[in-house]
């Protein structure tokens, strides 16, 4: 059994490449999470600015907004300048400030005090206008609330606003607590990997089938080389031969797999019980595979185009699973998300 | 001439056996084709209106206004249908899968805002509909911000006012002042005055799609090509073709040709296509010339890996990997402009091939021929540099012997 695995084993000695293929998904795990990760963090939507009322509430407005995220307040001087972004596609959309904006925010008016200039490819700048809006009706309604309560009390328009806007500390008086069920176990609670993970492992998964499927190839090389003829006629059987090369096969498959999934889970800091689940889950899903895709293999009479047709079963797996374009429960990649 | 025999012989094999050509050109697209499949089911998705329940175990004036403001809010009302049901109700619709999810306002939450906790409205949301799930929640946070302002404005007046009110008074102003705020909050569009300006070099998410399609498409075009395509020769041919001072260099600059011309060729044509389908492109010299340069950008690339002797498989790795994460960070996928600084350099040639593409349909001037030329003729040198080693490795100078 030993001298087939060495046999198997020995035609990489000449190829140390092989050694990096088994890690580079490992690799890539590494040297790119940081810069996806500070990426999807420093993401947002450029917003140009112009403060023309340049008051306590407008910067307090434009703070506010500019700490809420997902929004990137570029500073202009002047309404020229702002529109001028717009049009070159530099910011996608600017807000000007108006000029007498705090003056109407405490009488508790709010009509057209700030000025929304986009062009007709600007999409996401309304997620700025909410945040925008959302400031500057905290600001007006306390003043609202402020405005009433010191015209029927002796109570100061600045402590009536103080006392409004203590509300929104430390945390705004309106919550919402979202959690996420599967309608099949309404009352159950699972934590589950976020979808860019399951995304990554099915990619891990792809990497690491394919890479098992070129070692198929190997068999391919023996026979027509006339290698697995002499095996048959000194040893009288290639029972050993396949088997040897059916271990070495999974555990190509398998370290290529789980090696990259584990060190996704270390760098996402995924919980343990979590990272359990997947693991064994993703061997048994893998194992099946891997047996599966050997057998038809064996059976397709181990010829070359056997490794193509294989190949583009798995690259088939692949993207109708990520694009969930039917007949997603044939695919072994549907079978790695049983528990999504 | 012997040169010219090699060129000859790569293009016989390339007619002869055309599988890696075509499987290089029909798994991209495939693949391309299924994202936007993909991609048009999720945007016909977003567009049917989210159905949601409401169960208000509370039941009061209060949660009755909450309610009205949550459905009349104009964003919400287009893409939210949030219909009150009772739990029993809600449960059995979430569980038959027609709901994105559940949103219960606890008992007692009233009282809770009223004295200015922050009991949170429990919302549920459906695992198996996430896109409908996740706009639930982005609409839900969006309009929690109006109602925490209209909120704490009516418990200012309530306890700074109404509060020291007779009781038969306090019942009426509190509902007044409840209604007049939840409106004003509603009205939150009238401070804003909206205005458009002509967009002169935004290229819009249309036109930046077929950017990204026609790049993507043509990386992984080239990756896909030079693994199948690219293995050494060996043995006897390769000793043929040294008799005749054909040696590696000369199958690196060979190689290399071939790919920019198919490069070049599957970038004019889509762009022939995107004209046909209706999307004006400016032709011109300098469009011309950066599809060019790209391709040999690509091409050049794709060589110096073969010259550096890689095995194919690893090739296609490492050209795919660094395809894609040069994409990325050109801005071909998620705009530039929202990408952090220091993701844009100067120096990003795929930057540069993404100016080209997007002056040619912004009608734009191109000004990035001069760093794609450094670039392409850089990493050319290089693959020539590279096969040049592995002749001086197999003691054969022939570039200088050859004719």
């Amino acid at each position: 059994m030993l001298t087939y695995l060495s046999l198997h084993l020995n035609k990489w000695r000449k190829r140390p490449f092989v050694i990096l293929l088994l890690a580079f998904p490992l690799l890539c795990t590494f040297l790119l999470y940081p810069f996806f990760e500070n990426t999807a963090g420093e993401t947002a939507v450029p917003i140009a600015v112009v403060d023309e009322d340049q008051s306590d509430d407008s910067r307090t407005v434009t703070d506010r907004v500019e700490d809420s995220g997902r929004v990137r307040l570029v500073s202009q001087a002047t309404r020229a300048e702002a529109e001028t972004d717009v049009q070159k596609g530099a910011v996608e959309a600017a807000f000007i400030i108006e000029k007498g904006f705090q003056a109407s925010i405490r009488q508790g008016e709010v009509n057209e005090v700030i000025t929304w200039i986009r062009n007709e490819n600007s999409a996401l700048d309304v997620f700025a206008k909410e945040a925008f809006g959302a400031e500057l009706m905290r600001l007006a309604l306390n003043a609202k609330a402020a405005v009433i309560v010191e015209q029927e009390t002796e109570t100061s328009f600045e402590e009536v606003f103080q006392y409004s806007d203590q509300f929104w500390e430390p945390e705004p008086l309106f919550q919402v607590s979202v959690t996420e069920r599967s309608p099949q176990q309404p009352e159950r609670e699972e934590p589950q990997l976020q979808s860019w993970q399951v995304t990554v492992l099915q990619l891990f998964f792809l990497y690491a089938w394919l890479l098992a499927i070129f070692f198929l190839y190997e068999v391919t090389k023996d026979e027509n080389s006339g290698r697995l003829a002499r095996i048959k006629l000194i040893q009288k059987t290639t029972a050993s031969y396949f088997f040897a090369h059916f271990v070495i096969f999974a555990f190509i498959g398998l370290i290529s797999y789980i090696l990259p999934l584990n060190g996704l889970f270390f760098l996402s800091e995924t919980p343990q019980d979590l990272m359990a689940a997947w693991n064994i889950h993703g061997i048994i899903v893998a194992a099946l595979t891997f047996i599966v895709t050997w057998c038809l293999f064996m059976a397709f009479g181990k010829k070359r185009w056997a490794v193509y047709i294989l190949m583009l079963i798995a690259v088939s797996s692949f993207i109708f699973t990520i694009t969930q374009t039917g007949f997603t429960d044939l695919w072994p990649h549907q079978w790695l998300l049983i528990n999504q | 001439m012997n040169i010219r025999s090699l060129w000859n012989y790569e293009m016989r094999a390339t007619v002869r056996r055309p599988a890696p050509l075509f499987l290089s050109i029909g798994i991209p697209l495939l693949f391309i084709l299924l994202i936007v499949l993909s991609l048009q089911a999720m945007i016909t998705e977003q567009d049917q209106t989210i159905q949601a329940a409401v169960v208000d175990e509370d039941d009061t004036f209060q949660t009755k206004a909450l309610i009205n403001q949550l459905s009349e809010e104009e964003r919400l009302k287009q893409a939210l249908n949030l219909i009150p049901m009772d739990e029993k109700e809600a449960r059995e619709a979430f569980q038959e899968g027609r709901l994105a999810g559940i949103m219960t306002i606890p008992r007692g939450f009233t009282e809770s805002l009223m004295v200015g906790e922050n009991d949170p409205i429990q919302v549920m949301t459906n695992r198996e509909k996430p896109l409908p799930s996740a706009m639930l929640q982005v609409l839900l946070e969006s309009g929690s911000k109006y109602i925490s302002a209209s909120q704490s404005a009516v418990n200012t007046v309530y306890d700074l006012h109404i509060k020291t009110m007779p009781d038969e008074q306090r019942g009426n102003n509190l509902q007044q002042v409840i209604v007049t705020f939840t409106l004003f909050a509603l009205d939150r569009n009238e401070a804003f005055q909206e205005e458009r300006v002509i967009s002169g070099a935004g290229i819009g998410w249309e036109k930046h799609g077929l950017i990204a399609a026609v790049f993507t498409f043509v990386v992984l075009f080239i990756a896909f090509y030079q693994a199948f395509d690219g293995p050494s020769m060996k043995g006897a041919v390769q000793m043929r073709w040294q008799m005749v001072d054909v040696t590696f260099i000369h199958q690196v600059m060979i190689k290399q040709l071939k790919w920019w011309l198919f490069a070049l060729v599957l970038l004019e044509g889509s762009f022939v296509l995107i004209h046909q389908v209706g999307e004006p492109i400016s032709w011109s010299v300098s469009f011309h010339l950066g599809l060019v340069l790209t391709a040999l950008l690509l091409s050049s690339f794709a060589g110096l890996l073969y010259g550096l002797q890689i095995p194919s498989g690893l090739r296609f790795l490492i050209f795919t990997m660094i395809g894609l994460i040069g994409l990325f960070s050109a801005g071909a996928y998620v705009p530039g402009i929202y990408l952090p600084e220091w993701m844009a350099h100067e120096w990003n040639p795929f930057q540069w091939s993404y100016e080209v593409f997007k002056a040619a349909l912004t009608n734009e001037e191109n000004r990035s021929l001069f760093t794609l030329a450094v670039w392409g003729i850089g990493l050319h040198v290089f693959a020539l540099v590279a096969g040049f080693r592995k002749e001086k490795r197999d003691a054969y100078i022939s570039i200088f012997t050859s004719k």
